[in-house]
C-alpha cells in the first residue's frame, strides 16, 4: 500500500481529477477574462484588440471603480468593527440564556435563512421616505427632524445599505461564534473561576482568545462577502443615487451587461481578482497565529 | 489484486469527472441565466410536416394587457394551423435584453423575437447579420402608419415590424387636483406651481421610475423642446452638428428639470423607485401625477387599484410654453417583432407575423382592450365605448403636429444609453450642476460619433 501511494503515477492520477476541474473551472476562465480584457468586445460580433488600454483606464481613469472599492472597504470596516463584536457578545449572551437559548438562536438566525431578495425589498419599504416604517416611527417618537430619504440621499444611502448588509449577515456570524463557544471545554471555565477570574476576565482572557480560530474563519468569510457584495446593492439601489452606493460586483455587472462593454467589464473583473488575491495573502499573514492545544 | 482494484476505481473516477467537465464546457454557453417560462421541453420529435417555432417575447405578463392578446393570437393561430407549434418564452424588458445577447452571441436566436426599432437594440443585430430581411409587400394589408417601419429598416431593407405607437403624457388624478384646488397644468409654469402646491399639501407630486432611469431622458426631451421650440435640435446634437454645452436653451432646460428636484416636485424616493413601485404609488392615489407612456391606458381598468382612482385618472399632454405647444409630443414607434436569419422555418415565421398583424387581430384587439395604441391604422375599430382615459389619449395622439422620434438614449450603443440615463439621475439627485450635466451628455454623444 505504501509503495502504491508513493508511486509518482499514482499521485498524478489521484491529483488529476481535482486539478483538471480547477484548471477548467477557475484558471481557464480567468485567462479568458485577461484576454477579453484586452479587447473592445461588446458581447456581439467582431472585436479588436486594444492592448492594455482597458486595464489602464480602470486603474487610472475610472473614479467609479475606486468608489466601488472604497464602498466595499467601508462595508468591511463596518462589519469588522460593529457586526462581529456584537455577534460575539450576543453569542456569549445566548449561551447563558438558559431555557431561552434555542429560541434566541433561532430568532437571530432567521434573517440569514430568508431569501436576500425578500429581505432587501422589505428594507426598501422600511426605508421609504413617505410610507416607510422607519420614518413613521421617528415621527411618532417626536424625532421628525431625523427623518431622511434613507436610500435617495447620496450622503445617507451608503450607510443604510451597509446597515442592511450587516443585518442580513448577522445571523451567520452569530452562528459561527456560537458554534465556536460550544467547542470550548467546560472545565476551562471552571478552572478559570477556581483561579479567581471574574466574569469579564474569564471572557477577555480565556474565552475570546480560545475563540480566535473561529474569529479567523469568520473574518475571512466577512472579507469575501464584503468584497463580492452584489445582490443587496442590485436590489436596493443598483448603485444609485449617482454611483454613491456602487460596489465592484454590481459595477462589473452593469458595465458588462447594461453598457455592453464586455471587454472593459472583463478588465475590471481581472483587477478585482488581483485585489482579492492581495487581500487574501495579507489576511493569511496577519492571522497566522496558533492558539495551541486545548 | 488490491492495487488493481484501486487503479480501476481511479480511472473510473477520473473518467466521470472529465465527462462532467466536458459536458459543462461543450454544452450551453457559460454564464447563461436559468431559463424561465419555458414550456415543457418535450423531446419527442413531431411527425410529418410538424413545424416548431420559438417565440421570444418581452411581454412577461401573459394574463393581462398586450401580453394576453399576444398569447391569445398565438393560441388561435396554433388552433387554425395544427401542424404549427409555437413555444413561447417571455421575460421582462431588461432580462429579455440580457438574454437576447446570450442568444445572439451563441447564434441561437429564437425564430421570432421581440425587437425595438432603435439603434441601441436592433442595429448590432442587423450588423451581425442575425436578422432576416422581410418583404414589405407581404404586410401591405396590415396598414402600418407611415414612417412606422423606419426604425426597423437599414439601408432600405426591412428587418422588423412595429407593434405599438408610443408617446409620453402626464397621467393625473383628477380627484387629488380637485380636493386640493390645484389647477390642471396647461403651461410649464403651472406644472411647477402644481408640483409645489401638492408638496405643500403633503402629497407626492409626480411619480417617476428614477431607478431604471429611462423615462428621465424622455422627460428632458420635453423640457428642452419647450425651451427651444424644436425637437430636431436634440437630433442635431446627436448627429454631431451641435453640442449640449454652451447652448442657452439646453442649460435653461437642465436647470428647470433640476428645479423639480429642488422643490421636491418628484415623489419621495423616486430615485430608488422602479416601474412597478412608481405605477403603484400613482394607482393607489399617493401621487398626483405620473409621467409615463400611453401604454398605461389600462390604469383606468386595472382592478388592482381602487375604483375611486380608476374613475378619476386622466391624461394630459405635456404642458406648453411660449415656444413649444402641447401638440409637440415625444412620440415614437416602440417594440415590434423580427425574424431570426438562422430560423429553420422562415416562411412559417413570416406567415405567423402576417396573421398576427392582420388588422382584425393585433390592431383591433390592442385598441379595443385599451392595452395600447397600435402602429397600424385602426380608425375602423373605434367603438365609441372607449374609456375616458383612452379618449384623452387618442385626442393627444391625433393632435400631434411634431414628434421627437426615438427616445434620446436609444439612439446609440448600450454604453451611450447607460451614460445618458446616469447623467439624468445625477442631475435629479443634485449631485451635479446643470452645466456638468450638459458636459456629461456631450461626453456620452462623443461615444457614438
Amino acid at each position: 500500500m505504501h509503495k502504491l501511494m508513493s508511486n509518482r503515477w499514482t499521485i498524478t492520477w489521484l491529483v488529476a481529477p481535482g486539478l483538471t476541474l480547477f484548471l477548467f473551472m477557475v484558471c481557464f476562465p480567468i485567462l479568458m477574462s485577461v484576454y477579453y480584457g484586452t479587447t473592445n468586445w461588446t458581447g456581439l460580433g467582431e472585436y479588436q484588440s486594444v492592448g492594455f488600454a482597458n486595464y489602464y483606464k480602470v486603474l487610472f481613469e475610472d473614479p467609479i471603480f475606486w468608489r466601488s472599492l472604497w464602498n466595499a472597504l467601508l462595508l468591511l470596516l463596518a462589519t469588522l468593527a460593529l457586526q462581529h463584536p456584537v455577534a460575539i457578545l450576543f453569542a456569549i449572551l445566548i449561551t447563558r440564556a438558559g431555557r431561552l437559548e434555542k429560541t434566541f438562536r433561532t430568532i437571530f438566525f432567521i434573517p440569514a435563512v430568508i431569501s436576500i431578495v425578500v429581505t432587501s425589498k422589505m428594507w426598501v419599504s422600511v426605508f421609504h421616505p413617505s410610507y416607510g416604517v422607519l420614518n413613521k416611527v421617528l415621527e411618532q417618537l417626536g424625532l421628525a427632524s431625523l427623518k431622511q430619504d434613507w436610500l435617495g440621499d447620496p450622503s445617507v444611502a451608503i450607510w443604510s445599505l451597509i446597515f442592511v448588509v450587516m443585518w442580513q449577515g448577522f445571523g451567520y456570524a452569530l452562528l459561527l461564534y456560537y458554534a465556536g463557544l460550544q467547542g470550548i471545554p467546560k472545565d476551562l471555565y471552571e478552572a478559570a473561576e477556581l483561579d479567581g477570574a471574574g466574569k469579564i476576565t474569564l471572557y477577555t482572557r480565556v474565552v475570546i482568545p480560545l475563540l480566535s480560530p473561529m474569529i479567523r474563519v469568520a473574518v475571512i468569510i466577512a472579507v469575501t462577502t464584503c468584497l463580492k457584495q452584489m445582490e443587496t446593492v442590485f436590489l436596493m439601489t443598483n448603485g444609485g443615487p449617482g454611483s454613491t452606493t456602487q460596489f465592484l460586483g454590481n459595477y462589473l455587472y452593469k458595465t458588462a451587461f447594461s453598457s455592453s462593454l464586455y471587454g472593459y467589464g472583463n478588465a475590471i473583473s481581472v483587477i478585482f481578482v488581483i485585489i482579492c488575491l492581495i487581500i487574501t495573502v495579507v489576511m493569511n499573514r496577519a492571522l497566522k497565529k496558533d492558539v495551541g492545544q486545548f | 489484486m488490491k492495487r488493481a482494484m484501486i487503479l480501476v476505481m481511479m480511472f473510473a473516477l477520473t473518467g466521470m469527472l472529465l465527462a462532467a467537465c466536458g459536458g459543462s464546457n461543450g454544452g450551453a454557453p457559460a454564464n447563461q441565466p436559468p431559463q424561465t417560462n419555458k414550456e415543457d421541453g418535450t423531446n419527442s420529435k413531431p411527425e410529418g410536416e410538424q413545424v416548431k417555432l420559438k417565440f421570444f417575447s418581452a411581454l412577461a405578463d401573459r394574463s393581462n394587457g398586450p401580453g394576453k392578446i399576444e398569447q391569445n393570437l398565438i393560441d388561435a393561430y396554433m388552433k387554425e394551423n395544427p401542424n404549427v407549434k409555437i413555444e413561447v418564452e417571455a421575460l421582462q424588458d431588461e432580462p429579455y435584453k440580457a438574454k437576447m445577447k446570450v442568444y445572439a452571441s451563441s447564434n441561437d436566436i429564437p425564430d421570432i423575437v421581440q425587437s425595438w426599432g432603435q439603434a441601441s437594440f436592433i442595429k448590432p443585430l442587423i450588423d451581425a447579420g442575425l436578422m432576416l430581411e422581410l418583404n414589405e409587400a407581404d404586410f401591405a394589408s396590415s396598414k402600418f402608419v407611415p414612417g412606422a417601419t423606419d426604425g426597423f429598416s437599414q439601408d432600405g431593407k426591412l428587418y422588423g415590424l412595429p407593434r405599438n405607437t408610443d408617446f409620453f403624457v402626464i397621467y393625473y388624478n383628477k380627484k387629488l387636483f380637485e380636493d386640493h384646488g390645484v389647477k390642471v397644468p396647461e403651461t410649464t409654469q403651472e406644472l411647477k406651481a402644481a408640483a409645489e402646491a401638492f408638496r405643500k399639501a403633503g402629497i407626492n407630486p409626480i411619480a417617476s421610475n428614477g431607478m431604471e432611469g429611462w423615462s428621465l431622458p424622455i422627460w428632458f426631451e420635453y423640457v428642452a423642446q419647450r425651451h427651444n421650440g424644436d425637437f430636431n435640435q436634440m437630433d442635431a446634437v446627436l448627429n454631431g452638428e451641435a453640442a449640449f454645452s454652451g447652448n442657452a436653451d439646453f442649460l435653461a432646460a437642465a436647470t428647470e428639470m433640476q428645479e423639480f428636484a429642488v422643490i421636491k416636485g418628484l415623489a419621495d424616493g423616486f430615485i430608488t423607485a422602479d416601474y412597478g413601485t412608481s405605477r403603484n404609488m400613482f394607482g393607489q392615489g399617493q401621487a398626483a401625477m405620473f409621467l409615463m407612456g400611453n401604454w398605461e391606458a389600462g390604469l383606468a381598468t386595472d382592478e388592482n387599484f381602487p375604483e375611486e382612482f380608476r374613475n378619476n385618472v386622466g391624461a394630459i399632454p405635456y404642458p406648453a410654453s411660449d415656444k413649444g405647444k402641447t401638440t409637440d409630443v415625444a412620440a415614437w414607434f416602440g417594440g415590434g417583432y423580427s425574424v431570426a436569419k438562422n430560423s429553420k422555418h422562415p416562411e412559417e415565421a413570416v406567415k405567423f407575423l402576417q396573421y398576427f398583424f392582420a388588422p382584425e387581430n393585433w390592431a383591433k384587439q390592442l385598441w379595443q382592450t385599451g392595452s395600447g395604441t397600435p402602429a397600424q391604422n385602426f380608425d375602423e375599430f373605434l367603438t365609441g365605448s372607449e374609456s375616458e382615459l383612452q379618449k384623452q389619449l387618442i385626442g393627444i395622439f391625433s393632435s400631434i403636429t411634431s414628434s421627437s422620434g426615438t427616445p434620446v438614449q436609444d439612439n446609440g450603443t448600450d454604453e451611450f444609453k447607460t451614460k445618458v440615463m446616469e447623467a439624468h439621475q445625477n442631475l435629479l439627485s443634485q449631485l451635479i450642476t446643470p452645466e456638468a450635466f450638459l458636459k456629461e451628455l456631450d461626453a456620452a454623444v462623443a461615444l457614438i460619433k
